[in-house]
């Protein structure tokens, strides 16, 4: 992928990646910070203030009118790590993106008002996506059982509605200040655009927005997790289900990228391994999916299963655990190669548009070494057999697991 | 940087649809193609008239379009799945109401492999006793977690009275259709919809010379399927409002909408700028008033959409069960006053730039121009149906609006559905 990076004065870091097949310019603006920078009585933060960025700032009252007259569209999302602001613009609009983006990180306007309305969105938000969903609040629950001591112990959401209630505006400031300055922003812009033009305008628009001190705290490591845990859930929904989660590695430690391709090969797919023996052979499960969540720091390893009617969850529980020993011993190089090559079909996919590219160059600068965006394919052809039914081995345990059984009430 | 003059913005002068192209396979099956030589994976579409219009019996459809590629006379299930899989390829299964249809994701050094499956499947398939069970049960399960969900639920019945029950727009799945499946059903329509041929095929990315003579090979093995479509008669019901009952819900889902003509009437485009400004982009009406400074719901958007022959407008929403009445209320306000007052000046033309942006964005990427062509291709109209639009959106006036929503948005015509716990 053509890239070049360089880094302003006030220490943001500019990353141009042209691409004049499309009539768009991409800003993807990333902050490093995440859900995992707040504090434990202060949860939701990083996402309710994800909303408020949308307020309006000292010379822009109204965000979103100005970039959709320009033809622009835009959003965000947040993240146990990271928040993520996108927009794309006919190219020829690019600089109204950028006069906004500068303007809200020089001087956000943050007012009572739009703190008021924005915390009632996120209840909403709250209630919509966690509470009134089957199996809504499956990760309120689960976070806190696998986590003990590190942030990654509640949604990014925030750990529990009352959090959101009692933001306060100084609150709301201060995190603004610890975290929204330009040397802890990556910004890319990409598309119709070449470079000089690029610079040009970047360093015009967010040259003069003064370095600031950031305030990140220090995350607690979690301590290793040495028995099986264990949570019940009585609820109205239709079908039991069983999760299970596991420590791995995180996303830059030995071991990520074996570990994600060995919940590729349990389940990603119609052939792979859980599908084929739990819901097709044994019918105990109606569906079952096999995931990791990719987390920066130490991440979880997740198998989640909808139990067919009539099944109890503790013979699909220790169906999972049975096979998930039996699967370690047979593993073999054909399925190890098919994982590979779906991966690579994902990455290539996940690089067709312009935006995927701008947003993945951001995220893997942040990580700390952004070749990765043309490595990382290599990383995961690399992954020998050995190694990943090793890691596997020590991986999955009971010890290793936190066990949820959500009940049909 | 003196940040209180805003940079200049331009209007957007110029639409470059990058046309598509097309050749007719040896078989007679047309292929239409959008390359792309700086992408480095393919996406082939193979369209069926197998949609739920042909269909005899509900649910017919989609289990057949699921069950092709469970057993063929040479490979079991497991065995097909295990093929595709190694050679890192994804393959959808879809069918909708007017066509249905086989998506592959795949590189293209792996295409011979998988269109050689995939020609398996399609000639050869036996919908295996057990396969179709386990499938049917998993179904059945699928269908209760969806009926467990205020936006189904909503979404079922709104459909229901909006195109009638007697049209296949406004028919949906209820467990009973999945239990009444057999192996002979979806054996029929498997004979009558895909072993007769395909409709057409839609293929974008790396789409280079060989990949287009392996196409045609793969092609050579197929009639092609023209179909004769009877027409689907859409009526919209006279009851106005529905609640359904959902004892375990915090909030209800309500959608607010009626039956409108299709893509092929010359009021489409202009409802689509009717329906932005109402509730289509985030600077909307109802996001900003109900949403930004009413605080009642995390979201609500309005839209219309097109099936062949009809199609719908709606506004949905998700607000807390006491709320919602009110928030029903809020929502007709707004609509009131599209009728009543017509747009400002500035508001029309954020809503045009920002249409015609988004239009923009939707040909980022060989497939997103793929699926604007399928448009192009499943109404028959002319190529230059994308060029013809930047003018029809630049003419649309606050006046045509305002008449727009007269006809179209008077309360007496909209039906009220909400899901919730009253």
């Amino acid at each position: 992928m053509l890239f070049t990076k360089h880094t302003l004065q006030n220490g943001l870091t500019v990353i141009h990646h042209p691409d004049f097949n499309t009539k768009l310019c991409v800003l993807n603006i990333l902050y490093r910070v995440g859900s995992k920078d707040e504090s434990p009585d202060k949860t939701g933060f990083a996402h309710l203030f994800e909303h408020l960025m949308f307020g309006g700032s000292k010379h822009v009252p109204d965000f979103d009118t100005v970039l959709q007259t320009a033809g622009g569209d835009n959003n965000a999302f947040t993240s146990n790590d990271i928040t993520n602001y996108y927009l794309t613009l006919p190219f020829n609009n690019i600089e109204t993106g950028l006069w906004l983006e500068s303007d809200r990180m020089f001087s956000l306007n943050i007012n009572q008002k739009s703190l008021d309305v924005q915390r009632n969105v996120v209840i909403e938000e709250f209630k919509e996506r966690y509470l009134n969903q089957p199996y809504g609040d499956t990760w309120l629950k689960l976070l806190p059982l696998a986590y003990l001591e590190h942030p990654y112990s509640w949604p990014t959401i925030g750990r529990e509605i009352s959090h959101i209630e009692e933001a306060r505006l100084e609150d709301v400031k201060t995190f603004f200040d610890s975290f929204y300055a330009p040397n802890n922003a990556i910004l890319v812009i990409a598309g119709h655009i070449e470079e000089a033009p690029a610079l040009e305008l970047v360093t015009k628009w967010f040259g003069d927005i003064p370095a600031r001190k950031v305030n990140r705290p220090q995350y607690k490591t979690e301590p290793v997790q040495s028995e099986p845990r264990h949570l019940e859930i009585k609820a109205p929904v239709p079908l039991d289900m069983v999760l299970k989660a596991w420590h791995m590695p995180g996303r830059m430690e030995t071991g990520y990228y074996e570990t994600d391709l060995l919940s590729d090969m349990l389940g990603s797919g119609k052939s792979s391994r859980l599908y084929q023996v739990l819901v097709k052979e044994k019918g105990l499960f109606s569906e079952i999916d096999c995931y990791i969540t990719g987390d920066v720091e130490p991440g979880l390893f997740i198998i989640e299963g909808k139990l067919s009617k009539g099944i109890p969850i503790e013979s699909g529980d220790k169906a999972i655990q049975e096979l998930l020993q039996k699967i370690l011993s047979e593993l073999n190089e054909e399925e190890l190669q098919k994982v590979k090559n779906k991966t690579e079909t994902t990455l290539l996919f996940n690089d067709v548009n312009v935006l995927n590219r701008a947003m993945k160059l951001a995220y893997c600068e942040m990580l700390g070494d952004i070749n990765l965006v043309d490595k990382e394919t290599s990383h995961y052809l690399a992954v020998k057999l050995d190694d990943l039914i090793k890691n596997g081995q020590k991986l999955l345990t009971e010890n290793n697991c936190s066990t949820l059984y959500y009940r049909s009430a | 940087m003196n940040r209180s003059i805003a940079p200049p913005s331009y209007p957007i002068g110029k639409i470059d649809y990058p046309a598509h192209h097309q050749f007719i396979a040896s078989g007679g099956v047309p292929v239409y193609l959008v390359h792309d030589e700086h992408c480095a994976v393919l996406k082939l579409e193979l369209v069926f008239n197998g949609g739920a219009r042909f269909q005899d019996q509900p649910f017919q459809a989609q289990s057949t379009a699921s069950m092709i590629p469970e057993g063929t006379t040479r490979f079991t299930a497991s065995q097909i799945a295990e093929k595709l899989d190694y050679y890192g390829s994804y393959l959808q299964k879809r069918a909708g109401d007017d066509d249905s249809s086989f998506v592959l994701y795949c590189l293209p050094k792996f295409l011979e492999p998988c269109l050689n499956m995939i020609q398996e499947v399609l000639l050869n398939a036996v919908v295996p006793d057990n396969e179709l069970d386990i499938f049917k049960k998993n179904s059945i399960q699928r269908q209760k977690i969806s009926e467990s969900r205020n936006g189904y639920l909503t979404r079922r019945a709104f459909n229901e009275l909006v195109y009638g029950k007697q049209s296949i727009y406004g028919q949906t799945v209820y467990q009973q259709d999945i239990e009444n499946i057999s192996r002979e059903t979806v054996m029929a329509f498997y004979e009558s919809q895909y072993k007769t041929g395909i409709k057409y095929l839609l293929v974008s990315g790396f789409v280079n010379d060989k990949v287009q003579q392996q196409l045609d090979q793969f092609c050579s093995g197929f009639k092609h399927s023209i179909s004769k479509l009877n027409p689907i008669l859409s009526q919209q019901s006279t009851e106005r409002y529905r609640h359904i009952q959902n004892e375990n819900a915090v909030q209800s889902t309500i959608r607010i909408g009626k039956l409108i003509p299709g893509r092929k009437h010359s009021d489409y485009r202009k409802l689509q700028v009717m329906s932005l400004i109402l509730g289509g982009y985030f600077g909307s009406r109802l996001m900003s008033s109900i949403r930004e400074e009413q605080g009642l719901t995390y979201g609500i958007h309005s839209a219309v959409e097109s099936n062949l022959e009809a199609g719908a407008f709606y506004i949905e929403t998700d607000m807390n069960n006491e709320l919602a009445a009110n928030g029903i209320e809020a929502i007709f306000a707004e609509i009131q006053k599209l009728i009543e007052t017509p747009v400002e000046a500035d508001e029309l033309n954020t809503a045009k730039n920002y249409y015609l942006g988004s239009f923009l964005r939707s040909l980022d990427g060989p497939f997103s121009i793929a699926d604007r062509a399928k448009i192009i291709i499943d109404f028959g109209f002319e190529s230059n149906y994308y060029e013809e639009f930047l003018e029809i959106i630049n003419r649309v006036s606050a006046l045509d609006i305002q008449q727009l929503a007269q006809t179209y948005l008077d309360r007496k015509d909209l039906i009220t559905v909400v899901t919730g716990k009253k």
